[in-house]
């Protein structure tokens, strides 16, 4: 597709401002303490103001210049908080072709997220995305290829890698990995992501079978809602609340916490270059249109790394993360003595850029970005089309396809619903 | 009897059918599925089951009540036929056949969805019909694409020429997925930044950005890269920005970790770094940290580490250069000092420290430490440009060779690295690992004995060769000298000087005194072979040290010698005495029993009295010494003791101190007029006679004659 890019209003502002950083008029500070002169100040526009997309309105250091959802009671809702005018859009490439837009919201369900990242990044604009990244593993390789062809910065919105308590670990990752790399625990390591551990998979998102097709509620089009996503009848199970439980949007339990928990353990084992070599799996049968639920997932890399997704959660005892000389377990308990003496002695990972803004301004990729991103939701895609079909697959992490597994690699780029395409 | 058989076939058949009903029933209440493995049998039962079976089974998509239970039955048998051809061949034709007879639209469509799983160029004519359907024409469509054979796309091409509307767009966007999409799945590979060679070379280029960058994020993050780099450059960096005030609090816990993990970070330099570092430290880990640097402090003893060279701004510690080793030695000190001052003002015109980098401007002579050298490590970045030349001299003789390596009319294709001036020994360094002009370069430098070992950017290029002396070819390298960096015509930059002094090889002796006979006295490791005040004398670090505070007394070999040459190195305290017994017995002062070569800081205020008898080198009470040829205190002193029979010579740092008859000295009473029975004696012990003060030994060895 060609390049609708023009030049973006952020790229002008940063001409000018190094254009007009010699003769400032007005000093900042008579200003007044924290004031951002409008102009100076990124402008964002949000596709999809469901539940996610109005949390998003009210991110601080960008201000909200335009909005877009497919249902009006979503779009209506969201014109109500932002309280100021604001554009407001039923179709996503109008929101995307507003040149005072600097950065693109995607907060939509994930069969979407491609299709619009990659129609933002062709207009010149970067990119905030919630996770999972794509629904498979090719709109992922194409997305990275149109945003880097573009040059766009791109923000995947899970942080875990970089800030926060990491659910049961009582700690930031931060520690983790210099425990890994310390070599403390020894090589490969096996990870072991269970409710023992801290990290409950929600099994609540599971989609039902018995749905019987239900009117189209006026303020839906659900035809657009669906896009690339195959027609299937309206039930109001498919949509927002609950879409995560069917396939062709999202994938269950998986889906929804797969990155929060996996992307950081990808970091960890500093896995961000690569995909494991092969996925077993223990679950229920799958249906072919609502996502179940599952036993054990289990990833291994190459080098003999781990990562056991546990959807039972029998053994109390398990540790987070295994390795022949030693064990961490929930809440940073481990086996090795003077663990946090032992830590604070070894070099600190490399600083991460965790500023949006700041990476959008000085064009430095952010901490989770659409390599790493991509390959973190390689993992959940991986998992995904295992499941479906039922069986354990082995993986060519470096081609990225499967290994003598026909249907399995079919899965990994299926083609979308006309007119969309990749 | 027809009415019979035709019952008969009626009956059989209702059983058969009956039976096949069950098997469908038995079927459906097994699906969903648990675990896999409970339903094995059942799938390969199925493996078995006939076109009626099937078509009973694919049948019940269309019943309400069994359609769900059908589609995990129908999805769990095509994946499992899916890994093996002979059963996806059989259920293939089926799931065709049924996409006619199934009336729903949802049980097309899961039809569909399987056949884009596991369908086959023969699925593609079963699926045409379905392009015309509105509701149908997408998923067809795209079960055709799935299916991906040059027919399936022959089929598309077809279907986008269709009037029918719902087709040609399904078969457009199913056609665009096979043009994009499928190759780009293929054949991807990861593209990672290529590793840095080893991390010399990783520093030269973090150094290199860290120039280039203006952000303060990049510079943070090169500092995080530098701190994981093992070594005392890479911690000199890193310490660097422990002034700039934007970085001083994320370079801290960097500097202090470098230091933490690496135990040849350690000396009075790296002390006064780790105590800068202390000062900025705050955040998260500072009081772990503490906690570990006072433990760290008082487990390493601070003795040798690395000292700077060069400290950015001028040329302290250095000077210039007055001729070579031996015309040096010939010289009076009035006619060193002269020409020294000389030699520095040229020095201070030809060579610019700034901005922590040395510069010889292309015209001049030598720069040379004001420090003499023995055995040491030694770090410095270089970098020239076209047609350079330049090299670093090891004690006080060329050369490690620099140089550009177009030059092939001199040889420098060889790259740089060698010992240039080696006539007997390899000149040349064993690989080419110069960085291109104009770039900087790194020297490990190690010299140890004779021995020296060049790395050059991380690459070991030169490997334990004897440096030959130069201006002396008759003679080993000599012992301890001067450092130099060369000036030879052409621009050369250097910075990063780093050097950690090296004790002497343990139970090493240089080639040439093997040959002459000589042999170690001192292995560098324990009092092995010396009796005495074991306890008081110690071997630490190659070296006999005097401990005065632990215990008194002397300090003797186990062996006797009458005629010998002893060689030694030893440093003095301000101050101290001490002592070498010679020809002595274990027991009784050994100046009178035996005989001492006197040890001696006699350049010290308190020995302004003293008689020649005293003066350092000297036969105590009987021969004197020459005074003026000690080096001052703290620096290491060469020392050879020769006897044979009546005649004794002591030389100091290459001059004859002492020399005389023993016989004759002593022939109308000794100098210190007391009784000397000790010079009556043809041999006894060699002993160290301690006198309260912190003397070093080492390099002690000896030649019976």
């Amino acid at each position: 597709m060609k390049s609708k890019r023009n030049k973006s209003r952020r790229e002008f502002l940063r001409q000018t401002s190094v254009l007009a950083a010699g003769i400032s008029i007005i000093p900042r500070h008579v200003m007044g303490r924290g004031f951002i002169a409008p102009s100076d100040q990124l402008t964002k526009g949000i596709i999809g103001v469901g539940g996610m997309g109005r949390v998003h309105m009210s991110y601080p250091d960008t201000r909200l210049v335009a909005i877009c959802d497919v249902d009006k009671t979503h779009l209506a809702a969201a014109e109500k908080i932002a309280g100021e005018k604001i554009k407001s859009f039923h179709d996503f490439n109008e929101l995307i072709s507003l040149p005072e837009v600097d950065i693109v919201h995607i907060a939509t369900p994930p069969h979407w997220h491609a299709l619009m990242c990659i129609a933002a990044a062709e207009a010149g604009k970067d990119i905030w995305c919630e996770k999972p990244m794509t629904r498979t593993i090719g709109e992922g390789l194409r997305v990275k290829e149109v945003l880097q062809q573009n040059k766009r910065m791109f923000r995947l919105n899970t942080w875990f890698r970089f800030k926060d308590i990491f659910y049961g670990m009582n700690t930031t990752v931060k520690p983790i990995k210099k425990l890994v790399e310390s070599g403390l625990l020894g090589w490969p390591l096996t990870v072991t992501v269970s409710k023992t551990t801290g990290f409950d998979w929600k099994f609540y998102w599971i989609g039902r079978t018995d749905l019987t097709e239900q009117p189209i509620p006026p303020e839906l089009d659900y035809d657009r809602w669906l896009g690339p996503a195959s027609n299937k009848p309206y039930h109001p199970h498919r949509v927002h609340g609950t879409f995560r439980g069917y396939w062709d949007y999202d994938g269950g339990g998986l889906g929804d916490m797969g990155q929060h928990y996996l992307d950081p353990i990808q970091y960890f084992l500093g896995k961000d270059d690569t995909s494991p070599v092969k996925v077993e799996i223990n679950a229920e049968q799958q249906h072919f249109d609502a996502c179940g639920t599952f036993r054990k997932i289990i990833y291994t890399y190459a080098d003999g790394c781990k990562i056991i997704l546990d959807g039972e959660a029998k053994d109390a005892g398990t540790p987070y993360i295994e390795g022949p000389k030693g064990k961490l377990f929930a809440g940073f308990e481990s086996t090795i003595p003077n663990l946090m003496e032992k830590i604070a002695a070894m070099p600190d990972p490399e600083p991460q850029m965790t500023d949006f803004v700041e990476s959008v301004k000085t064009r430095i990729p952010f901490a989770l970005n659409e390599n790493n991103g991509f390959r973190s939701c390689t993992l959940i895609n991986m998992g995904k089309i295992a499941l479906q079909l039922g069986r354990d697959l082995e993986f060519d992490p470096d081609k990225m396809v499967f290994k003598q597994d026909e249907a399995a690699n079919r899965m990994l780029n299926p083609p979308m619903r006309g007119p969309w395409h990749l | 009897m027809k009415k019979i058989i035709l019952s008969l076939v009626l009956l059989f058949s209702c059983l058969l059918s009956e039976s096949q009903e069950n098997a469908v029933k038995n079927v459906l209440i097994s699906f969903p599925y648990q675990q896999e493995k409970d339903i094995a049998p059942l799938l390969s039962m199925m493996d078995k089951w006939n076109r009626q079976q099937w078509m009973r089974l694919i049948d019940s998509l269309d019943r309400e009540k069994k359609s769900v239970a059908a589609e995990y039955a129908i999805s769990a048998y095509v994946n499992h036929a899916g890994q093996q051809p002979a059963l996806s061949e059989k259920i293939i034709p089926q799931l065709c056949t049924a996409l006619t007879n199934i009336y729903s639209y949802s049980g097309r469509k899961f039809l569909l969805q399987q056949l884009s799983l596991i369908g086959n160029n023969n699925s593609i004519a079963a699926i045409i019909p379905l392009l015309k359907d509105t509701i149908l024409a997408s998923d067809a469509a795209r079960t055709i694409a799935m299916i991906g054979s040059p027919d399936a796309v022959k089929t598309l091409k077809k279907a986008v020429k269709s009037s029918n509307h719902f087709e040609k767009a399904a078969a457009q966007s199913a056609l665009q997925f096979l043009s994009t999409n499928i190759p780009s799945l293929t054949g991807i590979s990861v593209k990672t930044n290529a590793a840095p060679e080893n991390e010399v070379q990783q520093l030269l280029e973090l150094q290199d950005q860290m120039e280039k960058t203006k952000q303060l994020f990049q510079k943070k993050q090169i500092l995080a890269t530098v701190g994981r780099i093992k070594g005392i450059q890479a911690l000199a960096f890193a310490r660097s920005f422990l002034s700039d005030p934007q970085l001083q609090s994320f370079t801290a816990p960097i500097v202090i970790r470098q230091v933490l993990n690496d135990p040849n970070l350690k000396g009075s330099m790296v002390g006064q770094w780790m105590h800068e570092a202390m000062q900025a430290l705050k955040g998260e880990d500072s009081a772990q940290l503490m906690k570990l640097v006072n433990a760290h402090v008082n487990s390493v003893d601070n003795e040798g580490g690395y000292t700077s060279l060069f400290n950015g701004k001028d040329l302290s510690g250095w000077q210039g250069l007055v001729g070579n080793p031996i015309s040096r030695s010939k010289m009076t000190l009035e006619q060193l000092a002269t020409a020294q001052a000389k030699a520095n003002e040229s020095a201070r015109r030809d060579w610019v420290a700034k901005d922590g980098i040395l510069i010889f401007t292309g015209h001049g002579d030598n720069l040379a430490t004001a420090k003499k050298y023995r055995n040491f490590e030694l770090w410095v970045d270089w970098k020239i440009t076209e047609k350079g030349d330049a090299g670093i001299y090891l004690r006080g003789s060329p050369q490690v060779q620099i140089w550009d390596t177009s030059r092939r009319e001199v040889g420098a294709q060889v790259g740089s690295g060698g010992l240039y001036n080696n006539a007997i020994h390899p000149s040349k360094p064993s690989q080419v690992a110069d960085n291109p002009i104009g770039s900087w370069n790194t020297f490990r430098i190690i010299m140890r004995g004779e021995k020296v070992t060049v790395y050059l950017n991380g690459k070991k290029v030169t490997d334990e060769v004897t440096l030959e002396n130069y201006w002396n070819r008759q003679q080993p390298i000599f012992p301890e000298e001067q450092i130099e960096l060369q000036a030879h015509g052409t621009y050369v930059a250097y910075r990063n000087i780093f050097l950690k002094e090296l004790p002497d090889e343990e139970g090493r002796l240089d080639s040439r005194e093997k040959a002459e006979g000589f042999n170690l006295l001192f292995n560098g490791k324990d009092l092995t072979g010396w009796t005495g005040n074991l306890n008081g004398y110690q071997a630490e670090n190659g070296m006999i040290a005097v401990h005065p505070e632990k215990s008194s007394g002397n300090l003797y070999t186990e062996n006797t010698f009458g005629d010998f040459v002893l060689r030694f190195d030893f440093q003095l305290t301000p101050g101290a005495n001490n002592g070498i017994g010679i020809r002595t017995p274990l027991t009784g002062d050994a100046a009178y029993v035996g005989m001492e070569i006197q040890v001696l800081d006699n350049e010290h205020p308190k020995y302004a009295q003293l008689q020649p008898y005293q003066y350092h080198g000297s036969v105590y009470g009987v021969i004197p010494a020459k005074r003026g040829y000690l080096l001052p205190a703290g620096q290491w002193n060469t020392e050879e003791i020769s006897i044979r029979g009546d005649e004794i010579k002591v030389t100091l740092n290459g001059t004859v101190i002492t020399e005389g008859s023993l016989s004759s000295a002593s022939q109308n009473g000794t100098m210190d007029h007391k009784e000397h029975p000790g010079l009556l004696r043809k041999d006894g012990h060699i002993g160290f006679l301690g006198h309260g003060d912190v003397v070093r030994f080492k390099n002690i060895r000896i030649k019976r004659l």
